[in-house]
């Protein structure tokens, strides 16, 4: 036997896996080659290595994790008093449920996100009555970065500069408070605070037919849920609101849900679920027209969810730019701070806006990790020139950037219970600015106001328990509002909020200005020169949907966010990027950055979302997370006040104080 | 096989399957005792992450749980975990690929503490970090390989699955593991030179 063929068999000879004659051949060359002996020993000595590994038993409550985890999938924990649903209506909630452990079981894993928004544009009242009717009143924001990320987020303080400072540190805390709780509960999320209560389901209560079985869609069991379940959920809002469907309407939900969940799975071709997921019928589940397909492939599911769209009348807003959709991909050039590419395996991120019967929606294809880490992203991509349309890519981060705050914004606005609505359009004023304290600190973070006063107001409207840990997706808002002395008292906050920020942002901040201005330089460039769009509902239409604005009332403030009825001031015409209100913010904030680099960073995009909450007060506003490892779909629904005449505002209240995470396939 | 992961004295895993199928959940529970260890320092070998391990073999089981009655039983219990397991460690390594492993020094998390050195640094200081760094090296060293070489390895050095085991596991011939196997190794000593040399 020659040297070659003998290595061939080494391993095998080792591991005594080779038939008897072979055997006696490799034992028979290896007496004559002291290569391969060593060889051979080599061999030997690193399976040795593994072999000697310490061995990792699971963790002792690991099992515990499992039972819950399979008796959390077995139950129904949503009943109400008296409710007798049908027993595909429980199966509909108890998939829902079922969800959020798992979720948050790779809450620190990077994973796809699939968010969908849906903002319900709202004028007419009629309109909010309606889709108020088919939504409820839960509340929840979730986007929690990993505790590594939130501790970036504190230490850059870049999430929206002044106010980034601060609810980085609280979001710090509030993933990680999460994090914790999640272990300590065995997977569940309760975040404290009031912020979160996925409604554990208390199995002492549960009659023990309901703890075996096997749980797949078919399976259902009843038992009583936690009062947050009964009293939170779209399911016990539908209820009351006498909105089971039924019948036909029934069975369409069923459809789409069975779809769903077997597309999630890979199990049913993707047209199939074309066929069945129709505007109507994604109305029907309750998902406010919201619809995720489970993919790790992020490009196929751009294509699948803009044609999805529009084979059910549902229109890009406007043409879609030839950047060929806002390519988070793009950004993966940004550099972390050691200097390393923050993302070579970068993940996709997608998002185009489509509206159909005046009803608009968002619909965001992300990392989740991206979401979270788009703090160093976003700061590295202020300075990078990464080709055509990178400033649509840059304001799509953004705009989800400032989605993911709004959800803490209107969170904290929903615990107060507040009234009545802003207008329709334009920013919100009065009632408006006390339920979204932010648009003032966006204000306040305008040049003329001294950095350190403008920095000690953002810090007493954010209110001292999110600069000092408080859960920033959670409601701290009761202290935002309740506690206005908190503005009289800015020194007592201040100190927390990263005090040497403002310093190093000042040394940076010229440097900075100018470099956007480049940048700024760089997108309009880009833009003249990019090819003309394709035309619409052609297929490089269809994928190349992304970034885009109303051409109409606001072209140039296209990006900032899903802005149809917002008049926006746009200095700037046709495929530009900056909305003209951010340029100009953006200029006073380059010049304001000396003193006050935090807060004027937030400015221009708070501003257009400081406009847009105005008329986000009257919508709902939807994310759905879909997390393809674990096949699970994430529902996280925030409704604002007063956007509802069938819901009370004591409901509202009530609802939001028992916020709650729904989940579904 | 299933002596291996300690079934003796409780019943047969076709058996507690079979209960499990009927709708007695709770015979599931032993089945997740008899092989979680197992499992858990698997996946730990597969993705290098205790905390990752733990919801990992968590949803494994889950996955086993929900789908024990497409289970057959033309493969053994054992094999069939393995085989989710596998495939859940490694699509859950492909979607975060840029995550830089970390070693069990840097990355304790919540498993149990490592109970299986043949070679116990017997309390000794410079022996317990001798050999956390000589542990975090190896699995640098596995992070580093291929998907399909890693698995391999780490089923038959660690786990000390024989060929025909893998091959069920992986779905793959005998003679495919043979050639995976002795190719991590390959790999894995030029990866651990001064380790061997030490």
């Amino acid at each position: 036997m020659l040297c070659e063929q003998a290595r061939d068999h080494l391993s095998a000879y080792l591991d005594r896996e080779l038939a008897s004659e072979l055997s006696v051949a490799v034992r028979a060359h290896l007496e004559s080659c002291a290569d391969c002996r060593a060889l051979l020993a080599d061999l030997r000595a690193t399976a040795g290595l593994l072999g000697r590994l310490p061995v990792h038993r699971a963790p002792a409550d690991l099992a515990d994790d499992v039972q819950r985890e399979i008796e959390r999938c077995t139950i129904l924990p949503a009943a109400e008093p008296g409710y007798d649903a049908e027993p595909q209506e429980r199966t509909l909630a108890l998939r829902r449920v079922r969800l959020w452990p798992r979720v948050l079981a790779v809450a620190a894993s990077v994973l796809l996100v699939v968010g969908i928004g849906v903002l319900a544009l709202l004028g007419p009242a009629g309109r909010r009555g309606r889709l108020d009717v088919a939504s409820g009143p839960e509340t929840v924001p979730v986007l929690g970065p990993p505790a590594e990320h939130g501790a970036k987020f504190a230490k850059d303080g870049e999430i929206g500069g002044g106010v980034g400072s601060a609810a980085a540190l609280a979001k710090k805390e509030a993933v990680s408070d999460y994090k914790a709780d999640d272990r300590r509960k065995g997977g569940a999320l309760e975040v404290k605070e009031g912020g979160w209560d996925e409604g554990r389901t208390d199995l002492a209560k549960v009659p023990e037919r309901a703890r075996a079985g096997p749980s797949d869609l078919e399976h259902v069991a009843k038992a009583p849920g936690p009062d947050s379940l009964a009293k939170g959920t779209d399911l016990g809002t539908r209820l009351r609101a006498a909105e089971k469907p039924s019948g036909d309407e029934l069975a369409a939900v069923q459809q789409v849900q069975r779809a769903m969940n077997q597309a999630a799975n890979g199990e049913v071709p993707i047209d199939e679920l074309r066929q069945v997921a129709t505007v109507d019928n994604l109305k029907r589940t309750g998902y406010n027209n919201t619809l995720v397909i489970e993919t790790d492939a992020p490009a196929e599911a751009n294509k699948d969810l803009t044609r999805l769209f529009l084979s059910n009348d549902w229109q890009p807003v406007a043409p879609p730019p030839a950047a060929a959709g806002a390519r988070v991909e793009r950004l993966a050039g940004a550099k972390d701070k050691s200097g390393a590419p923050a993302r070579q395996a970068a993940p996709n991120g997608y998002y185009f806006l489509a509206h159909s019967d005046g009803e608009f929606v968002w619909v965001v294809i992300a990392d989740r990790d991206y979401i979270t880490r788009f703090s160093s992203q976003l700061a590295a991509a202020e300075r990078l020139r990464v080709g055509n349309g990178s400033g649509r890519q840059f304001q799509a981060i953004r705009t989800l950037q400032d989605e993911v705050r709004l959800y803490n914004l209107s969170q904290s606005q929903v615990v107060q219970g507040g009234g009545g609505t802003a207008g329709a359009s334009g920013p919100a004023k009065g009632a408006g600015e006390a339920r979204y304290p932010r648009e003032t600190e966006v204000s306040a973070a305008a040049p003329a106001v001294p950095a350190e006063a403008a920095r000690r107001e953002v810090i007493s409207k954010l209110g001292t328990a999110q600069v000092t840990g408080g859960n920033a997706y959670a409601p701290t808002t009761g202290q935002v509002a309740a506690q206005p002395s908190q503005a009289a008292e800015p020194a007592q906050a201040a100190p927390q909020v990263k005090p040497a920020l403002a310093v190093e942002e000042s040394v940076a901040a010229k440097t900075r200005a100018e470099q956007e201005r480049a940048g700024r330089a760089n997108a309009l460039d880009l833009a003249g020169a990019a090819p003309s769009p394709p035309a619409e509902g052609t297929p490089e239409a269809l994928e190349a949907i992304a970034v885009h604005g109303e051409k109409a009332e606001a072209p140039a403030a296209a990006l900032a966010v899903p802005t149809l009825q917002r008049p926006a001031p746009a200095k700037e015409t046709g495929d530009r990027v900056l909305a003209g209100g951010e340029q100009k913010a953006q200029e006073e904030q380059a010049a304001s950055r000396t003193q006050a680099a935090p807060q004027a960073r937030a400015a221009p995009a708070s501003k257009a979302l400081a406009e847009r909450d105005g008329r986000a007060t009257n919508g709902t506003f939807s994310y759905m997370i879909l997390l393809p490892a674990n096949q699970e779909l994430l529902v996280i629904r925030v409704q604002r006040p007063g956007v509802s005449a069938d819901v009370t505002a004591t409901d509202a209240a009530e609802d939001a104080e028992k916020p709650t995470v729904e989940s579904g396939h | 096989m299933i002596s291996r992961f300690g079934t003796s004295g409780g019943p047969a895993d076709s058996e507690l399957v079979s209960q499990v199928v009927g709708g007695d959940g709770a015979a599931f529970g032993p089945i997740v005792e008899r092989y979680q260890d197992r499992l858990y320092n698997t996946v730990y070998r597969m993705v290098g992450s205790a905390e990752d391990a733990r919801d990992l073999v968590q949803e494994v089981f889950v996955k086993a749980y929900e789908n024990l009655a497409s289970f057959k039983g033309t493969s053994s219990l054992y094999t069939w975990l393995f085989r989710i397991a596998v495939n859940t460690s490694l699509s859950h390594r492909r979607k975060r690929k840029w995550v830089r492993m970390a070693g069990p020094a840097a990355d304790p998390g919540d498993g149990e503490a490592a109970s299986g050195w043949t070679d116990p640094a017997d309390g000794d200081p410079a022996r317990e970090m001798l050999a956390a760094e000589t542990e975090a090296a190896v699995q640098q060293a596995l992070a580093q390989l291929d998907d399909e070489h890693r698995t391999v390895v780490v089923l038959r050095d660690i786990q000390h699955c024989d060929y025909r085991e893998i091959a069920d596991i992986l779905g793959v011939p005998t003679g495919t593991v043979k050639s995976r196997l002795h190719r991590a190794r390959l790999l894995l000593r030029d990866k651990l030179q001064p380790l061997l040399k030490a």
